[in-house]
């Protein structure tokens, strides 16, 4: 077989494989503008059964979350300051410790460790739930009860997550911080101050901002994804694994993405 | 003179795979009037009446509930009437992490905007009168299912509703409560004029709760008013067919 013919498999495949995967975006996009309309239409109705479950959701994801987010963000900040110390001290540059922690913790692994926590831990959650939901016929009985579910599942949990991701950014990186400072006091006796005037210099607004754009990103796609392969499980028991597995996947692939195409935005 | 709650005309309802499940079934359900629906298998009769509830829509023909047609609806209007339609489905379908009282009293909660107390004060007489008051912090894998199905009439009555669909009425059900329901239906007949469609595989139910009968036989359905039908015909049909009949066929 000639080169060219391999070639032309291998296009094929890969064009085949991105038109499906635009697809999949459009229709996850289809499913954000319905979940829009929906809030929209019904925003006036059952706040308050709205508002608890939106706070059960923030209590779920974020709250409970609390404690693994911490461990992670002490062991990934020492661990920055491990390796920054070991590579810097090479080339005798000990003083921008603080300058690669908010490249690396705030502006990247923050935003992106964070997520996929969410996700394991929230997100195949909520894909099981609706997955179930729907497999056992709940769904319809809220139907029949005059209530649009993607007004009374979706939206609090889209919300819910959205503002329990922004939070557990902001904590992930000043846990990781706390604890970078206190492996660099401990290792190599750095004041804690002096790194923290120095990290102070470092950030500024556009790192704020990317980080919030993200944190935002992340939430709606960890909800939406798992929502919308939650409420595609049909009715058969044994289609909630694939779907929960396609959830977790699609999630981490589209904010690994999304995590790239900011920071091309801003920072390049 | 009132729209019908519900009519139906020359419904047809086809499967992906191209397989139809029925075809021309046409009827007219009044104020107060009870329907049965008869079929073996039972699927014919639980699509029919998910697409009386509004859940699925038809492949042809065309339906209306208290006189407006589906191509008439909206989905908000659909919303507003599903409140109006009570629908008991053979799986009892409670929602698994809520308790009873929150089962119950939730299309309350969403449309009213009554708080948690408020709602439970409202529901908590038909609590006491379906016997599910001391159960009713519990969620609902810890009841039976008698109490689970109680459950769910509970929550399709505290609706008010003005149309019953009812799929298979007896199931899980001991015969006390079995009768206690058919009061509570009789007097909601009576006294608001609801009317029932009642599906079933068993056409003792026929003699109980139908004022007509539509027999499901091969894709199509016959009507009879109850007085002339006779459960031999559909009997005979199924044997004709060789299709398995239910246990209480097989004995009646």
């Amino acid at each position: 077989m000639p080169a060219g013919h391999y070639l032309h498999v291998m296009a094929g495949s890969c064009g085949r494989w991105i038109i499906q995967k635009l697809g999949h975006l459009g229709e996850l996009l289809g499913f954000f503008v319905v979940c829009l309309k929906t809030a929209l239409r019904y925003r006036h109705t059952g706040q308050r059964l709205m508002a608890r479950t939106f706070i059960q959701q923030i209590y779920f994801t974020g709250v409970q979350s609390l404690e693994l987010i911490c461990f992670i963000a002490l062991l990934v900040g020492g661990l920055v300051v491990i390796q920054g110390i070991a590579q810097l001290t090479r080339v005798g540059s000990r003083d921008v410790l603080a300058s690669l922690f908010t490249v690396v913790i705030i502006r990247e692994v923050g935003p992106l460790l964070t997520a996929v926590v969410v996700i394991l831990r929230s997100g195949s959650a909520i894909a099981i739930e609706m997955g179930y939901m729907t497999v056992l016929g709940e769904i319809e009985s809220i139907e029949m009860q005059g209530i649009d579910p993607l007004h009374f599942l979706a939206i609090p949990r889209l919300v819910g997550v959205t503002v329990a991701v922004i939070s557990l950014i902001v904590f992930f990186n000043v846990v990781s911080i706390f604890g970078g400072f206190v492996s660099a006091w401990a290792l190599v006796d750095i004041p804690f101050w002096a790194l923290f005037s120095d990290l102070a210099r470092e950030v500024d607004g556009i790192d704020i901002i990317v980080g919030s754009v993200k944190a935002l990103m992340f939430g709606l796609t960890i909800a939406l994804v798992c929502m919308f392969h939650g409420f595609r499980t049909g009715d058969a028991i044994t289609n909630i694994p694939p779907q929960v597995s396609r959830a977790m996947v699609d999630c981490f692939i589209l904010c690994t993405f999304f995590n790239v195409l900011i920071s091309a935005l801003f920072y390049l | 003179m009132r729209e019908p709650l519900i009519s139906a005309e020359n419904l047809e309802y086809c499967e992906e795979d191209g397989n139809c499940l029925f075809t021309e079934v046409s009827f007219r359900l009044e104020w107060g009037q009870r329907g049965v629906l008869l079929a073996e298998p039972h699927r014919c009769a639980n699509i029919l009446l998910k697409i009386c509830a509004t859940l699925f829509q038809p492949t042809n023909g065309t339906i209306s509930w208290f006189g407006r047609s589906a191509e008439d609806s909206d989905e908000k209007w659909l919303h507003h009437a599903r409140r109006r339609i009570g629908f008991v489905h053979r799986e009892t379908s409670l929602i698994s992490n809520m308790t009873i009282l929150d089962n119950i009293s939730l299309g309350i909660q969403y449309h009213e905007e009554l708080s948690r107390e408020q709602a439970y004060d409202r529901i908590t007489e038909v609590l006491k009168q379906f016997e599910l008051y001391e159960y009713r912090l519990l969620r609902p894998a810890e009841l039976t299912f008698e109490q689970r199905r109680l459950a769910v009439y509970a929550r399709e009555l505290v609706k008010k509703p003005q149309l019953f669909l009812l799929e298979h009425p007896s199931l899980d059900l001991g015969e006390r409560v079995y009768g206690f329901l058919l009061e509570v239906f009789k007097k909601c007949s009576i006294e608001d004029g609801c009317g029932f469609l009642v599906a079933s595989m068993i056409p003792e139910v026929v003699t109980r709760w139908g004022d007509w009968v539509m027999v499901f036989d091969r894709g199509r359905c016959r009507h009879f008013e109850v007085g002339q039908f006779d459960p031999s015909i559909y009997r005979e049909s199924m044997r004709r067919r060789g299709a398995t009949v239910s246990r209480e066929w097989r004995n009646g």
